[in-house]
């Protein structure tokens, strides 16, 4: 329940906005890689309200160049990469390809470095990117994803999926170490005690499903500043996923999926997730328009929101509904929210170092440090309760001992 | 004038915790000391949104939608809270704003609501101090001379309770309320500072003498996680 004044301060990402001026001190996901092999190496791209395109310059160097456009363009807009004409003397900006990503800094200065985390450190066989277009304020679709709670929910699944059918999909292998799937211990157990620590990066989630048997289901998810989460999919895979502003209502989910143990299969993953996009500009084929499928029989029998098995939709549906930028005038979070309230925090404060040109208080500009940043932590485990803390650990580290990469923290 | 009231350890611990919002500020406070089974507390909050709903009784709900021109925000807040009876006195410094600039007030509203839920780090004695021998005491209370060198007291404090190192909250002056600290004289204030132990000579507290919370950061009587509290509070 906050001031449209306030609500505007950590929503609002154009130029010289508190804000967008936290953002732009970040590497930002600006395409696909795969959009450049689609576009013969012309890709339109609209980020934090700006109007660019990437190209190829002179040096053979791949920039983010500023791109004539109209002022009624949609904020949505792929112009047919042939029409494209770069404004002489706009701002440009460097970029670097990453792991199936094109990353750019947009700030002022020095980028930062990148922190050396397992998506950026796994071969590129172990990792395969992703985006999708999400018509909301970024922070909404951010908050979802730290909010530990909305999962027993929102991804609620009335029956339980065969866990040998559950490659590249969330929510649907077994807890690492059990039999027990995923999809039974959220809609069995729905009400998490929710631990939050802040860290270099940003903020460590634990979600503690207290069962029956004296054992704890614990859910380690991370937020990564300003823009970022880091979660377990399966025992396999982690996803990090970056949600990036297109303007104040549009955002994409620009999303690493890291195996820890065989290479990814890319052709599956890509093949699942294009069956739900439309391209050249990655639209979600359930949405608004449509009501997303939603089918109430499948709400009856199947799944929580009856709009399908891909929990992406079920969240798009949640942040979407929301309207373009959510009302916080409206909003009354509680200490179940705690993620959240951690993360506004940090947000503020790093408003505040950037207004006060204190932008070395800033997570991760430390440059001296931030390639020592490793991990995060990612993971389910079922522990005896009193010893769920160094079992989710012990977990990571045999994951990380048996992996193929080096994954040493 | 004898020690024990110019220095006393009490059984309490660094913590951590979110307040509740849309109740006055203190109400959420009584219900965290409640929650954490405390009677003080130092605690500081920052960048926390606020909303001073003035025709609303402290029991009331808060309405569906926040007027702007009831909201705020509070920068930076350190205030110690003392539960002596059901509702908790709250005295300290603070910075804090207001959308209409004509709400603002030399103290901080006792009507204020925190807009949503706060992250808070404090310090707490807790509310059954005392009772059991042989507790640990890693939280003490000194009233410091007004006219010494304050570095040297709570250094000495610290060698005296068997500590090899604390840190130290306290603003050096009594406030009644909490304060905008541009009004308060805070050249003796204290929000944290580091100190190892010393044996010097004990300065005794004279008539003028305001208190610090002096916590215990010796690596030796803590525990990882509590050493890891004590020293982000």
């Amino acid at each position: 329940m906050i001031s449209q004044k306030l609500n505007d301060q950590i929503t609002q990402i154009g130029d010289g906005t508190p804000a967008g001026a936290v953002l732009r001190r970040y590497w930002q996901p600006a395409a696909l890689v795969d959009e450049i092999k689609a576009s013969n190496g012309v890709v339109p791209v609209n980020l934090l309200g700006e109007r660019l395109v990437l190209v190829t310059d002179a040096k053979g160097e791949l920039i983010l160049a500023t791109r004539e456009a109209s002022a009624d363009e949609p904020a949505v807009h792929y112009p047919d990469p042939a029409s494209i004409s770069i404004v002489e003397g706009g701002p440009s900006y460097p970029t670097v390809a990453k792991q199936g990503i094109v990353f750019t800094y947009m700030g002022p200065g020095d980028p930062p470095p990148f922190p050396n985390f397992d998506c950026f450190r796994a071969p590129e066989s172990h990792v395969f990117a992703f985006k999708g277009l999400w018509e909301c304020n970024w922070l909404q679709a951010l908050e979802v994803g730290i909010d530990p709670g909305h999962a027993s929910f929102l991804h609620r699944f009335l029956q339980d999926e065969d866990p040998a059918d559950s490659y590249g999909k969330q929510f649907r292998d077994k807890a690492a170490g059990t039999d027990m799937p995923m999809t039974q211990v959220l809609r069995e157990y729905p009400r998490p005690d929710i631990e939050v620590e802040e860290t270099d990066f940003g903020l460590k989630i634990t979600a503690l499903r207290h069962m029956t048997n004296g054992m704890t289901h614990v859910r380690v998810t991370n937020q990564i500043f300003p823009q970022a989460i880091c979660i377990p999919m399966s025992r396999e895979m982690i996803i990090t996923q970056w949600h990036v502003p297109v303007d104040d209502n549009n955002c994409y989910w620009y999303t690493m999926f890291t195996s820890f143990s065989n290479p990814v299969d890319k052709d599956v993953m890509r093949e699942q997730r294009l069956k739900e996009h439309r391209l050249p500009d990655y639209a979600p084929l359930k949405n608004r328009a449509n009501n997303y499928h939603y089918n109430p029989d499948e709400q009856e029998n199947l799944t929580y929101t009856g709009m399908g098995l891909d929990i992406n939709v079920h969240d798009q549906w949640a942040v979407e509904g929301l309207g373009r930028i959510q009302d916080r005038t409206r909003e009354h979070l509680g200490r179940g929210d705690a993620a959240i309230v951690r993360y506004r925090l940090l947000l503020r404060k790093a408003i505040k170092a950037v207004e006060t040109n204190k932008e070395n208080a800033l997570l991760m500009h430390d440059t001296a440090g931030v390639e020592h940043i490793v991990g995060p932590l990612s993971n389910d485990a079922i522990a005896v309760t009193d010893d769920w803390k160094s079992a989710s650990w012990q977990l990571d580290m045999k994951r990380r001992e048996e992996c193929p990469w080096d994954a040493r923290v | 004038m004898n020690q024990e009231s110019r220095l006393r350890a009490h059984e309490g611990r660094a913590f951590e915790d979110i307040l509740d919002g849309y109740f006055p500020l203190r109400e959420s406070i009584r219900q965290m000391m409640d929650r954490q089974g405390f009677s003080r507390v130092w605690v500081t909050l920052q960048h926390a949104p606020i909303m001073n709903l003035k025709h609303l009784a402290p029991t009331d709900p808060v309405p569906l939608t926040l007027p702007k021109v009831y909201a705020g925000m509070i920068d930076f807040m350190s205030l110690t809270a003392t539960q002596a009876d059901a509702t908790p006195a709250l005295s300290g410094v603070g910075e804090w704003f207001w959308v209409d600039p004509s709400d603002r007030t030399a103290l901080f509203p006792t009507s204020v609501r925190l807009g949503e839920p706060a992250f808070v780090r404090g310090i707490g004695i807790h509310a059954d101090d005392l009772k059991t021998a042989g507790t640990r005491r890693d939280v003490a209370i000194l009233h410091a001379s007004a006219s010494a060198d304050l570095g040297a007291q709570v250094a000495q404090a610290t060698g005296e309770l068997g500590w090899t190192s604390c840190r130290a909250w306290g603003l050096g002056t009594e406030v009644s309320g909490v304060a905008q600290t541009k009004d308060i004289e805070l050249s003796r204030a204290l929000f944290g500072q580091g100190f190892d132990a010393s044996t010097s000579p004990t300065i005794q507290r004279d008539t003028s003498s305001p208190t610090y919370v002096l916590l215990n950061t010796s690596s030796a009587h803590l525990n990882a996680e509590e050493l890891e509290i004590a020293l982000r509070v």
